[in-house]
């Protein structure tokens, strides 16, 4: 399998520690808090699409919410497939990192 | 985190809106949603400006996405087009290649004639000033014959600039041939012009080196360009130095080289390497009205209206001409009746050239029509071809056009990928036309005299044409295909019918009857210049043109000189006979005079020529009446020989005319000529002009051509013996000789060039057309294969079969041939009007045209017809 992008990886990664509120509004405001940078809607929304697609974590909605104007949300939980990869990226970062600093 | 919902907190409506518009509808409701929260948030945090200056953040961050998404979906979906088609292309290798070959060639004529009227129509349009120089003519109507003169003599372009302010300058221009002495001490004929200072200032031939104003300014100057000083000086540095030149009488005279001429472009109405000052002639033969032997071109203020000096053309005849013409017109006529003064633009001449005195050989419009209409016909035949392959395939596409219907294509989708394939199919055939551009493009320069080269076609404007007649083929072409494919229901399509309608049908044929009728009307037309061309070539002239050799003679020739050299020549077996005259059959340049029968009242203008007494036999010409001149009557010093026309102008006939006598009353002299014999009419100007009044005087004394007529056989040996001959008793001039069969085609290279080209563009077109009617058979053989299963399994005979699928085709070529018939009479009885001498069009032509094509269609429907017929019924059946 193709090895993660860093976007992907940050975000696979903020969806883990949100654990059970891992909806859209606060996976953005949880990584512009960690990485400082601005995030727009389109470059969050974006990557989230493409891991679902891959596999990596899935979607499910909830039940319709009063005081969301009766819009649900859609929580994201990462799949067995999304730990892997992490995993295979973090081994990678240590091999790469190995014997520097 | 707890939402914080706020009742007060509304973002702008439009914002919903959008979303709705760029979402999949399952991702509107959450992501609405999460935009809804962030915004709440904002809002009661920071207040409503904030909250939508973040909006408007986030919308200018996010909304450029969505066009580049789209286009990227686009080219995505482009390529798949492209897949197809070439799948197409190669799943039908048969009709691709026919598709794209028909086109290619189509587009290679159409292109290659393009080019052609392009450099046609380039003619003197280089000049700065082009636009503002013309032409000085007169049109003269004289009883019945009408012509333009384009000549002038030397005072009529300083009395335009006298006479109008609006005339800004004036240049008379001389073509003439010289003799002169190179470096090696070699005499050497050579073309020039002598024309006045001005030709450098108003035209633009620019120097290399010399002063342009000047340097035709005094008698005795010349410029060349740098290959002629090479030629006749050894070196191209040849400013200042002096050249040796015959002039006045023949005597060597130095003229100084005052500059050195660039090339002269090939696409001007007149050519030189070389130019002298016009003061170099005596200024008796300048100062004339009468003498008509230049050409006068006049500058224009940008201002003027040419219209307005032709208007004043009565005044101007009046003034200058009426008084040098009245001796030679009869008291009854004015001159300003019969003579009308014209200004031609210089850019008008190379395709509307005079009949007679023309300098130079130039093109015809005519030509530049046909050939414009030809390369848009045969396109058309292209375009039509592919329409109809690509309808007949129709059916082969079907299941794809459903298909895609079916997963949501819409019918502009398809339009745009049927659209698509033919405009890649047409860059194909165009990058397949280039290279047989370019490969047939030396051959196509050597037979139209053109130096055309493929770079033309890819500089500026022409660039665009090409991608233009690219476009334009492949949208025509596959218009209607791609509106037809589109149009097939989805349902129908996938549970396996095809349509057949009849309206298809209809179509397709009378596309295929319509490239039949350009074929013929071209066939017709090859025909028709072809026997016009072959009667112009094989014509009896009037007298026997074959084995006649002219030498040229610059300036009269020495007469103690010339009778030595003819009894040496005759003593030889080969030379038969030979005679000296001052003009000969074929010629351009005549002089004319005003004769009146002394027992007449009436003056007649008749055409003059001096001859001795040896040229009616060398020519072979037929004496109808009287005798020939002859040393036995001592009176034949002052006889004169008439043809037929000019005995009937006179008002008489060939027979009574004899013994009368003739006198020409202008002329002080009061000259009189005793009519001894009448000849045949003969051809002496070109078949494009009727044949007029000559009168043929006897004085051996005014001469420039010598005639010869040798044996058949070994010319070149002949030759040698006259040239070395030639060289002994006359070694200071060049023997300048030239068959005169030869000399008088060489009046027709135009009609000559037309023909070939002619002759090459309908044999394409007709391939063409061939292409497609291949094509059709094909595809009717296979339409109807179940069909002559079915008529083979009830007993029908392979001869029957063979003539009912030939019976279709034959039919559309027959309904072809009644429909070109009338339109290709038409034309070609149009383009018969350019000849005097011509060809009457038969029945047989059409008759032969008829054959040809139904012989050429059913060849090429043939092979496919017996395929059909051959084919085991029990294989189209066994799937029934």
């Amino acid at each position: 399998m193709k090895l993660l992008s860093r976007k992907e990886e940050m975000l696979l990664l903020t969806i883990w520690k949100l654990g059970d509120n891992a909806y859209g509004v606060p996976v953005r405001e949880r990584i512009v808090e960690t990485t400082g940078r601005y995030w727009s809607i389109g470059a969050v929304y974006d990557v989230l699409d493409r891991l679902v697609r891959k596999g990596l974590i899935v979607a499910q909605e909830s039940s319709p919410m009063a005081e969301r104007g009766g819009k649900a949300k859609r929580y994201f939980t990462i799949t067995t497939l999304g730990h892997e990869a992490l995993e295979e990226v973090k081994t990678l970062h240590a091999a790469l990192w190995s014997g520097l600093a | 985190m707890p939402a914080r919902p706020s009742s007060s907190c509304h973002p702008p409506v439009w914002i919903n809106w959008l979303l709705k518009k760029t979402l999949k509808p399952q991702d509107y409701n959450v992501a609405s949603g999460d935009l809804l929260e962030e915004y709440c948030n904002l809002f009661q945090n920071h207040g409503k400006l904030q909250a939508n200056l973040w909006l408007l953040k986030e919308i200018g961050h996010d909304i450029p996405a969505i066009p580049a998404r789209h286009l990227y979906w686009r080219i995505m979906m482009i390529k798949n087009y492209l897949k197809v088609a070439f799948r197409n292309l190669k799943r039908q290798k048969l009709y691709a290649a026919i598709n794209i070959l028909g086109l290619a060639i189509g587009m290679a004529g159409c292109l290659l004639i393009y080019l052609w009227v392009q450099d046609e129509l380039s003619f003197d349009r280089y000049h700065t000033h082009a636009d503002s120089i013309y032409r000085v003519e007169r049109e003269m109507h004289f009883r019945d014959t009408h012509g333009i003169i384009p000549v002038t003599g030397g005072t009529y372009g300083e009395a335009y600039q006298m006479d109008y302010p609006e005339v800004e300058d004036y240049v008379r221009v001389d073509d003439l041939n010289i003799t002169l002495l190179d470096h090696r001490q070699v005499f050497r004929e050579q073309a020039i012009i002598a024309a006045d200072a001005t030709l450098l200032s108003i035209f633009d031939f620019p120097l290399e080196s010399g002063d342009a104003e000047f340097a035709l300014d005094a008698p005795l100057s010349v410029v060349l360009t740098a290959e002629a000083a090479e030629r006749y000086l050894g070196t191209r540095d040849a400013l200042g130095k002096t050249l040796s030149i015959q002039w006045n009488n023949g005597e060597l005279t130095d003229f100084n080289i005052t500059g050195i001429l660039k090339p002269v472009p090939r696409n001007s109405h007149f050519h030189f390497e070389m130019a002298i000052s016009i003061a170099s002639f005596s200024e008796q033969r300048l100062n004339t009205w009468l003498n008509n032997f230049l050409y006068t071109y006049i500058k224009l203020k940008e201002t003027a209206n040419p219209a307005d000096l032709e208007a004043q053309s009565h005044s101007f005849v009046k003034k200058h001409l009426a008084g040098p013409f009245a001796p030679y017109l009869p008291e009854d006529v004015d001159p300003t009746k019969i003579c009308q003064m014209r200004l031609k633009p210089i850019t008008a001449i190379h395709l509307n050239p005079s009949k007679q005195w023309e300098i130079g050989n130039q093109g015809s419009k005519t030509s530049v029509v046909i050939f414009s209409a030809i390369a848009v016909l045969i396109l058309l035949i292209a375009c039509i071809n592919f329409i109809n392959l690509s309808t007949a395939k129709a059916g082969k596409r079907a299941l794809e056009v459903g298909l895609r219907k079916t997963v949501g294509a819409h019918r502009g989708l398809l339009l745009g990928q049927f659209l698509s394939e033919t405009v890649l199919m047409a860059t194909i055939s165009a990058v397949i036309a280039l290279i047989a551009i370019a490969v047939t493009l030396p051959a196509f320069n050597a037979l139209s005299a053109k130096a055309i080269r493929l770079s033309h076609l890819l500089n500026g404007g022409n660039i665009l044409i090409v991608l233009a007649i690219i476009c334009v083929t492949g949208i025509l072409a596959g218009l209607y295909p791609a509106f037809y494919l589109s149009s097939f229901k989805p349902a129908a399509v996938l549970r396996g019918e095809t349509r057949k309608g009849r309206t298809r049908q209809t179509f397709r044929r009378s596309m295929a009857v319509i490239q039949f009728i350009i074929s013929i009307t071209l066939i017709v037309s090859t025909l028709t210049v072809y026997r016009q061309m072959n009667l112009v070539q094989n014509q009896s002239m009037g007298f026997d043109k074959e084995n006649l050799i002219v030498v040229n003679t610059l300036q009269s020739i020495d007469h103690s000189r010339y009778q030595p050299f003819r009894n040496e020549i005759l003593t030889d077996s080969r030379c038969l006979s030979m005679a000296y005259s001052s003009n000969r059959p074929g010629e351009d340049s005549f002089s004319d005079s005003i004769y009146r029968l002394v027992d007449g009242e009436e003056n007649h203008v008749v055409h003059q020529w001096s001859i001795d007494y040896h040229f009616v036999n060398t020519y072979g010409m037929k004496i109808i009446a009287g005798r020939n001149l002859s040393t036995a009557y001592s009176t034949d010093s002052s006889a004169v020989i008439l043809n037929e026309a000019a005995a009937i102008e006179l008002g008489s006939t060939p027979e009574e005319i004899i013994g009368k006598t003739l006198l020409r009353p202008a002329q002080r002299d009061n000259q009189e000529f005793t009519i001894v014999g009448v000849v045949e009419n003969f051809n002496y100007k070109t078949l494009h002009m009727d044949i007029e009044p000559l009168a043929m005087l006897s004085q051996p004394q005014f001469g420039g051509e010598i005639s010869i007529r040798i044996a058949p056989g070994d010319v070149r040996k002949t030759l040698e013996y006259l040239e070395s001959t030639w060289m002994h008793h006359f070694p200071s001039e060049p023997f300048n000789f030239y068959f005169l069969d030869e000399a008088i085609m060489a009046r027709y290279t135009q009609e000559l060039r037309m023909r070939d080209i002619f002759l090459i563009f309908s044999g394409l077109s007709i391939m063409v057309a061939c292409l497609g009617l291949f094509g059709l058979a094909s595809y009717s053989a296979q339409e109807k294969t179940k069909e002559i299963g079915i008529r083979k399994v009830l007993g029908a005979g392979i001869p029957h079969i063979l003539g009912n699928l030939l019976k279709e085709f034959t039919q559309w070529v027959m309904i072809s041939n009644i429909v070109a018939w009338p339109l290709a009479w038409y034309l070609m009885n149009k383009w018969l009007q350019n000849f005097a001498t011509r060809i009457s069009l038969g029945l047989d032509l059409f008759i032969i045209a008829a054959v040809i094509s139904l012989a050429i269609a059913i060849m090429t429907v043939l092979g496919q017809a017996l395929k059909a017929s051959l084919a085991q019924p029990v294989k189209s059946l066994k799937y029934e």
